[in-house]
């Protein structure tokens, strides 16, 4: 979309406007901040729309943004808009909107259990708790919409049982509260089961624990995970004394009392995961699998497979056959999940921890 | 070396003198097409492949269906309320992508059957970019699929021609979806059933995670709204975890959408299913012998986790198998009478070649030898006989292994592991009853509580009960030996103090594995009532051994490793480096290691070069050593030139060379090529 095609598109709506007999017309942008990255000068000839195209009926242009005005300015001129600062809703206001709701949530609620019947002060009840909870970590009024729902089934639970009734306000506090402090931890995620089952071991779905488990893996592409994870946080030097069993005395210097004695913020584990050659993937695969390995194409592919897994990210152009970059992008937690698996004990190859 | 004076000009097959390697065939629907259709062999292969495709094929279809049941469910409830967000199914398939392609094609069969003829499904690789993303989308939804119909009316009203891709936008998609709406509507009217009941438009995107991360986030907003138009509904498929979705999509575009997981079974389950219920069955007479199913195994478990590509070397190790002669029609589960009836002399020859048969030769004395070497239907009374043999010795197997299971599968520490298929590889590589984990097993055994015990006899009697077919060859022994288990089961039941109930159930134990292998037409000489030492050495490992043709039922031959796992890279080398090992002609036969004969095709004589030389490498010496190799008189005669057709030639190769990958141009000296692989 460029200004000239834009520009035509307005004329065809300024023709339409005329037969129609419309004296004005509002052009309204919305997520306006994607302006930035098209055409140079759409945007500022979005905001000097009258001046350029000097219409007979007036054209306005409102942006819906997300970001200050300041994020806008480039290198060439603006004309600055008008500013209109909508303020974030506070704790009333939301209440007010969410039970606009109100219809949709009976509707819902209704669908699964028919005889129950709540009224509107239920409801803004309900809101009250339920916002007491959230408000706190949640401003989006979206994501308010939809957990508000959610939970409004769990609320109702006990007037369903027939444990007491809609008008026992605290005792539904204390069965919702629980609740909604562990839905707290469902926030943003917008995941949801139908089963009973998957919805009792939902929180550990996204553990990293888990992450570990329902990764399904065959057994040579978990080693090379754990390879390129050591070859990603090792530096190349340590490689020999870290991987060969004869590797010889080392000196202690200096460096390396000083190493020893390192804060956690310089660990390499901590400081995010340097690229590797293919080589060197390679040779430390073999280097920690005991066993003979043949090598050949399968494990070639679980290679790229791990790439397109995005567990691996490879960082070169690839023309060179053998000269591919990896880096390795799971975290400890998950690495030392899958060394588990395999019985294999990953502090021992990796240099920050291998002199504890 | 003639026909092939340069490789670039085409592709040339040499048959491969080393090994009898034919031309094989799938088996395609025209079987006039196959090279092989009139032999007996083939019919004998195709027939059991198509049954095991079958099975294979039902069983698919079984352990997709509960969980398709939900995601159709799913979208088809989709809709039914007010939706804000775009309904989502996220599918945790596990990593295998090929294994899944079925499971996704069930899936978009069925969507198109029950709920909406507007099903897409798009790969990432034709979506690198929003552009070509939604137009393939839209393509796919207005031209692509031949939508199905209920009836006639909505056909004719289907616009025939087809759109240009640059006129395949929203706006397209959005006319195009009120146009069918429309003709829709007129049998509803009521506007409110209609926004409830109006076909959703389903995306399957199978491998979420290779879509670029902006890409996907685009395409969903631009969807989204468009929501209240175009009921879209999603199904990613996710090879990792759940956790990818979060990290591709920041909250403002998950916000847009509604996910529902689902899980499917991970693939070692699916394996152990097909294994279970198909490939290792009686009804199966094609065995893998212990070195390629456990090569088979090697691979899957420790390499690729995918079953289609198991069932693909399961069914190569078939075509190697059935390929070896007529003698292999013979593996099969029907009679072997008829078609015994039908050999004539050279398919007996085919048969006597099998190794096997020189054990029975040698055994035999001397009158028979010559006998079953010379006439053929001597042989052929013999050679069915074995069959039988054979074939009962199999039923037994396998139902020998379905009890053994039953007894072991739920040991603590599982010495013989969990599966039929450990225990089928321990049993046909060596005598498990004779293996340390057996013995192992019957001690556990030993401690079991009486009530396990009593399950698992039960258990056993209902499987040899559900044996005892009118049709088993064994089905007097079978029921000699339920009848036993059953005595046991009472004497077990029967026995009443805690004292004396150890004590007893020791010795009924043995008793019943006695029994088990007296069912297993294990040595009955070694029943001794009362023995502390269970000696059950089995007459089943025995007969395979010992009995004539067993390959007929067994493929062991591991050389078939090099054509199941690929190594392209010792292929490459070995083609280059020794052309003759492919070409197979006198000229380009190697005397020595280093020699590189002028005869061989011109990219070897460079490749041979190249290893000699390091990172980089200069062209000019490179040619020289070319030419002095190529025209060896000519090498001192002039300086200041080369012939311009070796020059060209040299280039060619060059050129070649370096469209394999193996050197690239390189900015930073010039006149130099960088080598790009193995050492240098």
């Amino acid at each position: 979309m460029n200004l000239f095609r834009m520009l035509c598109l307005f004329m065809a709506v300024q023709r339409y406007a005329k037969e129609n007999d419309i004296s004005r017309s509002v052009i309204i942008l919305d997520k306006a901040e994607r302006l930035r990255h098209m055409d140079g000068n759409l945007l500022p000839g979005l905001l000097r729309l009258r001046e350029l195209s000097n219409l007979a009926t007036p054209f306005s242009v409102i942006f819906i943004s997300e970001l200050p005005f300041q994020k806008y300015y480039f290198k060439g001129n603006i004309v600055e808009p008008l500013k209109i600062f909508f303020p974030q809703y506070n704790m009333k206001e939301f209440i007010d909107i969410l039970t606009l709701d109100y219809n949709n949530s009976m509707k819902s609620i209704r669908n699964s259990y028919k005889s129950l019947d709540i009224d509107l002060d239920f409801y803004k009840n309900y809101l009250h708790v339920f916002l007491s909870v959230f408000y706190r970590n949640c401003r989006d009024l979206n994501e308010l919409k939809y957990m508000s729902r959610l939970n409004l089934c769990n609320y109702c639970q006990p007037i369903i049982k027939g444990e007491c009734d809609a008008s026992n306000a605290m005792a539904l506090w204390k069965n919702i509260s629980p609740i909604l402090k562990s839905s707290l931890d469902n926030l943003y995620l917008r995941i949801s089961t139908k089963s009973d089952k998957a919805k009792t071991n939902q929180t550990v779905v996204f553990s990293s624990k888990n992450l570990a488990h329902t990764l399904e893996l065959p057994f040579y592409a978990k080693y090379l995970l754990i390879a390129s994870y050591l070859a990603s946080y090792n530096s190349p030097k340590d490689d020999k004394r870290l991987f060969m069993k004869y590797h010889g005395r080392k000196r202690k210097t200096m460096k390396d009392v000083k190493e020893k004695s390192k804060v956690s913020e310089q660990l390499r584990t901590n400081l995010g995961p340097k690229a590797f050659g293919f080589n060197r993937l390679i040779a430390i695969f073999y280097a920690i699998l005991d066993e003979k390995v043949d090598f050949n194409s399968s494990l070639l592919a679980q290679l790229s497979s791990l790439v397109e897994l995005q567990l691996l990210t490879a960082s070169s152009d690839g023309c060179n056959l053998n000269g591919q970059k990896y880096k390795c992008s799971v975290g400890f937690d998950v690495i030392q999940n899958i060394s588990a698996m395999v019985e294999f004990n990953i502090r021992k190859y990796l240099s920050d921890f291998s002199h504890m | 070396m003639a026909s092939n004076i340069s490789v670039s000009k085409g592709v040339f097959v040499f048959k491969n003198n080393a090994k009898s390697l034919k031309y094989r065939k799938e088996s395609t629907t025209n079987v006039n097409f196959n090279i092989y259709s009139d032999e007996p062999w083939y019919h004998t292969y195709s027939n059991l492949w198509k049954n095991i495709a079958k099975k294979i094929d039902a069983l698919n279809k079984d352990m997709y269906s509960s969980m398709l049941t939900d995601l159709i469910t799913f979208i088809k409830s989709s809709y039914s309320n007010d939706v804000s967000e775009i309904p989502t199914a996220a599918l945790l398939t596990g990593m295998n992508m090929p294994d899944h392609m079925a499971q996704f094609a069930t899936l978009l069969k069925k969507v198109k059957q029950d709920i909406s003829p507007h099903v897409v499904c798009l790969y990432s690789q034709d979506c690198q970019n929003i552009k070509s993303f939604s137009e393939n989308m839209i393509n796919q939804f207005i031209n692509g699929n031949v939508p199905f119909l209920e009836d006639d009316s909505q056909f004719e009203t289907e616009p025939k021609h087809k759109l240009k891709k640059t006129q395949l936008n929203f706006p397209m998609l959005q006319a195009w979806y009120e146009k069918e709406h429309d003709v829709w509507k007129q049998n509803k009217s009521e506007k409110q059933l209609r926004k409830h009941q109006r076909k959703v438009l389903v995306v399957v995107l199978p491998d979420l995670e290779s879509f670029p991360n902006k890409i996907l986030q685009d395409f969903i907003l631009i969807c989204s709204s468009y929501l209240n138009i175009l009921p879209f509904v999603f199904v990613f498929g996710i090879a990792t975890s759940i956790s990818i979705i979060h990290r591709t999509l920041p909250y403002h575009v998950s916000s847009k959408v509604n996910i529902q997981y689902f899980n499917s079974q991970s693939s070692t389950v699916y394996l152990n299913n097909v294994l279970e219920e198909v490939l290792l069955t009686d009804e199966c007479p094609f065995h893998l012998g212990s070195k390629i199913f456990s090569l088979l195994m090697d691979v899957f478990l420790f390499y690729d986790l995918s079953v289609t590509g198991f069932i693909k070397k399961y069914k190569y190790a078939m075509l190697e198998h059935f390929n070896y002669g007529t003698a292999m029609t013979l593996c099969t589960k029907k009679n072997p009478v008829d078609i015994i009836a039908k050999f004539n002399h050279e398919d007996c020859e085919n048969a006597r070649a099998l190794l096997s048969f020189r054990k029975l030769v040698e055994s035999e004395s001397n009158m028979n030898k010559i006998k079953l070497l010379t006439n053929d239907k001597y042989f052929k009374s013999v050679l069915q006989q074995e069959i039988c043999k054979i074939q009962q010795y199999l039923n037994t197997f396998h139902l020998y292994l379905k009890c053994l299971k039953i007894l072991v599968s739920d040991l603590p520490n599982n010495p013989l592991g969990k599966q039929i298929r450990e225990l089928y590889s321990k049993a046909i590589t060596s005598d498990i009853t004779k293996s340390n984990d057996y013995k192992a097993c019957i001690q556990l055994l030993q401690f079991q509580s009486k009530d396990d015990l009593e399950d698992k006899l039960s258990q056993l009697t209902e499987l040899i009960k559900n044996e005892c077919k009118p049709s088993n060859p064994n089905k007097d022994a079978l029921k000699a030996d339920l009848k036993i288990i059953y005595e046991y089961l009472e004497e077990i039941e029967n026995c009443d103090k805690a004292t004396s109930e150890a004590d007893i159930l020791v010795q009924k134990i043995e008793n019943v594995n006695i029994t088990n292998t007296k069912n297993r037409k294990e040595f009955r000489e070694m029943l001794q009532k009362g023995t502390q030492q269970i000696k059950p050495s089995s007459k089943y490992e025995a007969a395979k051994n010992k009995s004539c043709n067993n390959e007929i039922f067994f493929f062991n031959d591991a050389s078939i490793d090099n054509h199941v796992i690929g190594s392209h890279r010792a292929a490459i080398h070995t083609a280059l480096n020794d052309p003759f090992h492919y070409l197979q002609c006198n000229c380009c036969k190697k005397r020595n290691e280093e020699a590189i004969p002028k005869t061989m095709p011109d990219i070897c004589i460079i490749y041979k070069l190249h290893l000699e030389y390091g990172k980089m490498i200069n062209l000019y010496d490179w040619l020289q050593a070319f030419v002095s190799i190529v025209n060896p008189c000519t090498e001192d005669e002039d300086d200041n030139g080369t012939d311009p057709a070796l020059q060209a030639r040299f280039t060619l190769a060059v050129a070649e060379l370096e469209f394999l990958g193996f050197i690239k141009s390189s900015k930073r000296k010039t006149d130099h090529v960088q080598r790009l692989t193995w050492g240098g």
